[in-house]
């Protein structure tokens, strides 16, 4: 376990985020003529917030203190299982580890959503579980043609040479649209829905744990775009990356964030908010895309 | 042909009726006993195929010992109004309910028992609708005794009993409101729901009554009510002011300048559109497309600038007042306005294209929230919410007023009666706007735009009704000695739909609630309108936040 | 250990006719002394046997256990007896008790069919004949609705053949070779359906239920085959563990409103326990993981099935935190009343049991190679899993408490505006889940092969079924 580079995505995971974020925010915002925030909004949030007073709702229970922080500690989890800006990662076979925190770290927002104790944040939280429930096996399987495709389940950058073709193909545009969905924006951000559950699960927090549970988020949102930068610099020639820091990796880990943050804001600017039905099946495709990319990266020979 | 719907009545009720005048072409007033209210009434709106327009109760007992309850009818397609004027005398402050078998009279009930203390027998649901829980019982406000210069002592154990269905066990209760971020004003809908699913709907309104109609009988003289009339609603202020002048000028038999009635069109439009792109983007947010709120809003705010070169004021335009309307409009700025609706013509409708064509955006507004022809007729819903219905409704055409009488517009039907079926009524209503705006900005005709208005009888019964955007305004005033009105009533539209709101919410999933609730465009000032205000000392009280806390009760 | 030793086991079941609680204590006791003598003396008992006997104990935690029949069934357990016999025995036993609480003519029909065509196939040298009676007594496809009738009322009993089913089936691997990527595939089977129907729970019967059949699912996939023998071994005990608590947890919450969460936050009068079925859950959710994880590391050397099941795995991972959170932070309506709720030392048991099996789930990753050599088998794939996640939840827990002590909450408020009371809406409390049982409801309309199978054999008269087994057996003979 490298220590040094684990302490790095841990940094990096809580300054890069609410940064990201601000700069889907601007782009969400020229596509809808207007002018925008500034890049950094999302860090004032933040910090506006932990400036605030913390007030529990009635009859809560400690949870209520300790979700949000977990929820922002397994996402930051997250990244310590890739490599990010190095071509090492810290943990040698995270590769489902990283699935695994995924999965939890939607679970630990539903429940901090229950443990509010207000019926929105229930229904908030208990949509919130479907959704993960519906979502999880595209980003699973998708995942998994990726660690097939690296032939091990350790997600980091280093190169392989592996050949251009349909399945990587098919098998990144699941990924992406997989995480489209995964990202808990409009037209997926059925949990949250402002405008008809005020908020759902984040609905009774604020102050501290509201910027924990959103940077949280934020971070969760990272750490699932920094995954595209997989199926790249596996593209490269072994041997061609040397080891710790490389500009090749975060110069591909900076367009791969960038693309998908420009599918969400088109996302999020084309199109009204599903209900579950629909939702769901989006999904179905999605899940129906990812198996395929799986089948046609075991059938097509050489492609591993 | 005017009396069929009287000849039919008496036929049908002989000896119930007890009189009949003629306050005006077309208004009719028949007198009844209070007994034979209910089925004269069931009568007319389910078999002669009437529209319960509004009812109001009247405190007479200084002069006559008693209370005056007229119920307003309409037929649309005739253009007729009906008042039937039943009487309730002091000491007997009871009367037959109509609502078993009309309920749209429901509202209309409840407040005359709260507000003149006239007891309903037989309504399903008495309960308080506009006055808060800890308004004493036995104070009431409409009553010509009850001066409001002091707030009344209020009671320390005031709740509300909610309906709840029989096995509420089985559902969650979701509280809806008073604040919440799809509502913009204060109401609450108390859900039960099964899973996503809502299985019953109860409200309880009242958070923005302001006490207007007291304040006009008490403060105002004639001059100013208009201004009120415009407070009565954000958004549709022009429409009230119009509406109460419209009666008052009726009721003085005075005509206002041609040209005064041409600007009074372009103004009334004006705030149509305003308030169907407002709609427009607002509906676009609840279901989340948040593209099409920036966008329709963008356009909103060129109408806003348009209002603003012609009145001087983005949205409540205090232009119209009995006897014209306050300004004229310029030659220099009529060319530029006529210019700007080209613009907003062209922008709204590229916009209208770009978003009805949405995929996402149809799916999550068809099929959503349906209100049968059936129900729609039986509630007397009125405006977009009925013509979505296939109730084609439109007081602008069918009891025409000021100039459109010469204008040339069409009112759009729809028979689906879902939330798409009204976000089509209403996005076309607009097309029609921009059109008449256009047309009466062309075509204004020369002259004064105010005359004064020489007399005004007193102790006379006038009706005016006006298409606002969210449906018929219906003002009826009892015209009063020195100068002040003797009784207002406003029947904003929003008040005869939003009873219509539990039917549709039924059984539609917890997501579409905001969506439909929002397709009524429901403007709850407008359905509540009563304050009351230290006079006397005229100062205002604040409330400290543990009274505030205490009040919750 | 021999016969005469272990035949000790019977004295409970004789015990109860005088009195239950007596015939508990013993069983409790002659267990103990087994597993003593077992391990101290140079009368060794084999690790299966071993952990039969710790299970049975274990499973005593719960109060509706029936001693008699716990007993009996370790007694076949754990007994030496040849080929297919301790299967078939069993199938026999629980017949009987079934029959002897008027119940459940299904499985005595499937027993009736199952049972002589085992004996003769196995008479016959085809030994994975007995494949049927470990799906039936495991509750895998599509026995899976015999075994919710059974499970909910012989939940320890339950839990206790199924372990000896899949001892047997992990024992005899070479037998049951040919049928073995049948087992894994209905073991993956059975975690989905599992997970399909704790979604659509309606009370903690059903609860426990599924959540043997995951547990079982994820045992059954890995009993079969040699290569997942570590694997095997390390999740018996948390599979017992966790299912022991949950057992006991759920059956001592005995009223509609005091559920593990109570509209949010851990309820105060039932701390232990809460915390308990937490840890349990959290357990399963690792244990399912851990196996995720085997089974995509071996499917990585070429072998797209193993990633398949390895997939599968996962989305039950998921999904059994959904199941999880949806019976715990929702009221069933009327739950119907349990059979105590836990007393002081029955709460220290759950605690003890809970935290041991924390302990056991989050043990360091290379252990599990270890696990391959207990028995005195070794492994013939070496496995090296990651059981990061434990390091990771440690590092949350940690960080998580430093926030929580950092922040200072301030005074609670209610959030409601005095039309809403808590008191009301608590009283008032439904299904929230309904959108799954929309979305999935094809799904949930699919028959059961056993239904259908189960009605036509309902239908046809018992005396011509088994004319037709003898025909088969004959023709099996002839042929």
């Amino acid at each position: 376990m490298n220590v040094a580079i684990l302490a790095l995505n841990v940094v990096l995971a809580i300054i890069a985020a609410p940064l990201i974020d601000g700069l889907r925010r601007v782009i969400t915002a020229r596509l809808q003529n207007r002018a925008g925030p500034p890049v950094t909004q999302s860090w004032h949030d933040i910090a506006k917030l932990l400036r605030k007073e913390t007030i529990p709702p009635e009859g809560a229970g400690f949870l209520v203190s300790v979700l949000p922080a977990l929820t922002l500690t397994l996402s930051i989890a997250m990244f310590a299982t890739i490599s990010t800006v190095t071509t090492q990662s810290p943990i040698e076979g995270g590769g489902i580890v990283f699935i695994e925190l995924a999965i939890l770290s939607a679970f630990v927002f539903a429940a901090a959503g229950s443990a509010s104790r207000n019926p929105y944040g229930v229904v908030g939280g208990s949509r919130e579980v479907i959704l993960a429930t519906l979502v999880e096996p595209s980003i699973i399987v998708s995942l998994t043609t990726l660690i097939v495709l690296r032939g091990s389940t350790t997600l980091d950058d280093a190169p392989i040479g592996l050949g251009f073709g349909v399945p990587l193909l098919v098998a990144a545009v699941a990924y992406l649209l997989s995480v489209l969905a995964e990202g808990g924006r409009i037209p997926f951000d059925v949990a949250e829905a402002e405008s008809e559950l005020s908020g759902g699960p984040l609905m009774e927090y604020g102050g501290p744990p509201l910027a924990a549970m959103k940077l949280g988020l934020y971070v969760r949102s990272l750490a699932l775009f920094s995954i595209p930068k997989f199926f790249l610099t596996a593209l490269l020639p072994p041997g061609s990356l040397g080891e710790g820091l490389s500009v090749t990796v975060i110069a591909l880990y900076l367009a791969s964030l960038l693309l998908c943050i420009i599918l969400v804001s088109l996302a999020e600017s084309l199109s009204a908010r599903f209900r579950l039905v629909e939702a769901s099946r989006f999904y179905a495709a999605v899940l129906a895309l990812s198996l395929v990319a799986l089948v046609l990266v075991y059938a097509v020979p050489g492609a591993r | 042909m005017k009396n069929e719907i009287v000849d039919a009545l008496s036929e049908r009720f002989p000896g119930s009726i007890r009189g009949v005048t003629e306050l005006r072409e077309n208004l009719t007033l028949l007198e009844l006993g209070k007994e034979d209210v209910p089925r004269v009434v069931e009568y007319a709106l389910g078999s002669l195929g009437g529209t319960h327009m509004t009812m109001a109760g009247t405190d007479y007992t200084a002069s006559l010992d008693q209370y005056v309850i007229d119920h307003v009818l309409g037929w649309y397609d005739r253009g007729l109004l009906l008042v039937l004027r039943t009487r309730v005398q002091k000491g007997d402050e009871s009367f037959p309910s109509v609502t078993p078998l009309a309920p749209c009279a429901d509202w209309y009930e409840r407040e005359v028992k709260e507000s003149l203390g006239l007891t309903p027998v037989g309504h399903p649901n008495p309960r308080k609708l506009l006055l808060s829980d800890d308004w004493p019982d036995d104070l009431f406000p409409m009553r010509k005794g009850f001066k409001n210069e002091a707030p009344p002592p209020l009671r320390r154990d005031a709740g509300f009993t909610f309906n709840a269905p029989e096995d509420a066990g089985m559902f969650n209760i979701v509280p809806y409101g008073p604040y919440h971020f799809a509502i913009h004003e204060p109401i609450y809908f108390r859900f039960h729901v099964d899973g996503e699913r809502i299985a019953s709907v109860d409200l309880r309104a009242g958070f923005n009554h302001r006490g207007l109609e007291k304040i006009a009988e008490t403060r105002m003289t004639y001059e100013t009510v208009p201004f009120i009339a415009e407070r009565v609603c954000g958004i549709c202020g022009s429409v009230h002011a119009e509406a109460y002048t419209q009666a008052l000028e009726r009721a003085a038999g005075f005509e206002p300048p041609e040209r005064a009635k041409w600007i009074r069109v372009a103004i009334l439009e004006m705030e149509r559109i305003h308030s169907h792109l407002l709609w427009l983007g607002v509906a676009s947010h609840m279901v989340g497309f948040d593209s099409g709120l920036m966008q329709f809003w963008r356009v909103r705010d060129r109408i806003m600038f348009l209002a603003e070169l012609l009145t001087g004021n983005r949205k409540q335009y205090g232009m119209i007042v009995p006897g014209g309307v306050r300004r004229d409009i310029r030659e220099d700025k009529r060319e530029t306005a006529l210019r700007e609706v080209s613009t907003i013509l062209r922008e709204y409708e590229e916009l209208f294209d770009a978003a009805l064509r949405l995929g996402t955006l149809k799916a999550r507004l068809e099929g959503v929230g349906p209100l049968s022809e059936a129900d729609a007729r039986r509630l007397s819903v009125t405006g977009p919410l009925a013509r979505a219905s296939g109730v084609s409704m439109d007081a602008r055409r069918d009891y025409p007023y000021e100039a459109y009488g010469q204008l040339e517009f069409e009112t759009p039907v729809r028979g689906e009666g879902d939330v798409l079926a009204r976000t089509i009524v209403r996005a076309y209503d607009t097309f029609e706007s921009i059109k008449l705006v256009k047309q009466a900005l062309e075509n204004l005709p020369g002259g004064p735009v105010h005359a004064p208005i020489e007399y005004i009888p007193p102790d006379v019964t006038s009706m005016g009704l006006v298409e606002g955007p969210r449906g018929t305004d219906v003002h009826y005033l009892i015209t009063g000695g020195e100068d002040t009105v003797y009784r207002w009533r406003v029947r904003a539209p929003t008040y005869a739909n939003l009873p219509a709101a539990p039917l549709m919410l039924r059984g539609q999933t917890l997501a579409d609630a905001s969506v439909i609730i929002g397709s009524i465009d429901p403007c709850i000032s407008c359905a509540e309108r009563v304050i009351v205000v230290d006079e006397a000392s005229g100062r205002q009280r604040l409330v400290s936040g543990d009274e505030l806390r205490g009040w919750r009760a | 250990m021999e016969l005469a030793y272990l035949s000790i086991l019977a004295a409970p079941a004789l015990i109860q006719f005088y009195s239950r609680r007596i015939a508990r204590i013993v069983l409790a006791c002659v267990g103990a002394a087994l597993l003593l003598i077992g391990v101290t003396t140079s009368l060794t008992l084999q690790l299966p046997q071993m952990l039969i006997i710790f299970s049975s104990i274990i499973l005593l935690l719960d109060p509706a256990s029936d001693p008699r029949v716990l007993s009996l069934t370790t007694l076949v357990g754990v007994a030496p007896l040849p080929g297919n016999l301790p299967l078939t025995a069993l199938a026999l036993i629980l017949v009987a008790a079934l029959a002897a609480k008027k119940s459940h003519g299904r499985a005595a029909l499937y027993t009736l069919i199952t049972i002589p065509l085992t004996i003769i196939l196995g008479y016959l040298g085809y030994t994975f004949a007995a494949a049927p009676i470990v799906l039936m007594l495991v509750g895998a496809p599509p026995f899976q609705r015999w075994s919710t009738e059974l499970y909910a009322r012989y939940k320890s009993v339950g839990v206790l053949v199924a372990l000896i089913a899949l001892l047997n089936l992990n024992g005899q691997q070479a037998a049951f070779a040919p049928v073995a990527p049948l087992m894994t595939a209905l073991g993956a089977l059975m975690m989905a359906v599992g997970v399909f129907r704790g979604m659509k729970s309606r009370g903690f019967a059903d609860l426990f239920s599924t959540t043997h059949q995951i547990a079982f699912g994820l045992l059954l996939a890995s009993a079969s085959l040699g290569a997942l023998d570590a694997l095997f071994l390390y999740l018996l005990l948390p599979t017992v563990l966790s299912l022991a608590v949950i057992l006991r947890v759920h059956d001592g919450l005995p009223e509609k409103a005091s559920g593990l969460f109570e509209f949010g936050g851990l309820s105060t009068t039932m701390r232990v326990e809460a915390a308990s079925t937490l840890v349990t859950y959290l357990v399963l959710f690792t244990m399912l993981s851990l196996g995720a994880e085997v089974f995509v590391g071996i499917g990585l050397g070429g072998d797209v099935w193993f990633i398949a099941l390895g997939c599968t795995t996962l989305v039950a991972a998921a999904a059994s935190l959904a199941v999880f959170f949806r019976g715990y932070t929702l009221v069933f309506e009327g739950i119907p009343g349990g059979v105590a709720p836990t007393s002081g030392p029955q709460r220290i048991a759950v605690a003890a049991l809970s935290g041991g099996n924390a302990l056991i789930a989050l043990v360091p990753a290379w252990s599990l190679g270890a696990y391959s050599t207990i028995g005195g088998r070794v492994s013939t794939v070496a496995m090296e899993p990651l059981n990061v996640l434990l390091m990771l939840a440690l590092i949350a827990v940690a960080l998580s408490f430093t926030f929580t002590l950092g922040a200072k909450p301030g005074k609670a408020r209610s959030w409601t505006t005095g039309y809403a009371r808590i008191g009301e809406l608590q009283g008032s409390r439904g299904e929230v889940f309904t959108s799954w049982g929309e979305i999935f409801r094809p799904l949930y309309g699919v028959r059961v092969p056993d239904d259908g199978a189960a009605e036509a054999l309902g239908r046809t008269n018992p005396l011509i079924t088994l004319a037709a087994i003898a025909a088969l057996v004959i023709l099996g003979v002839l042929l």
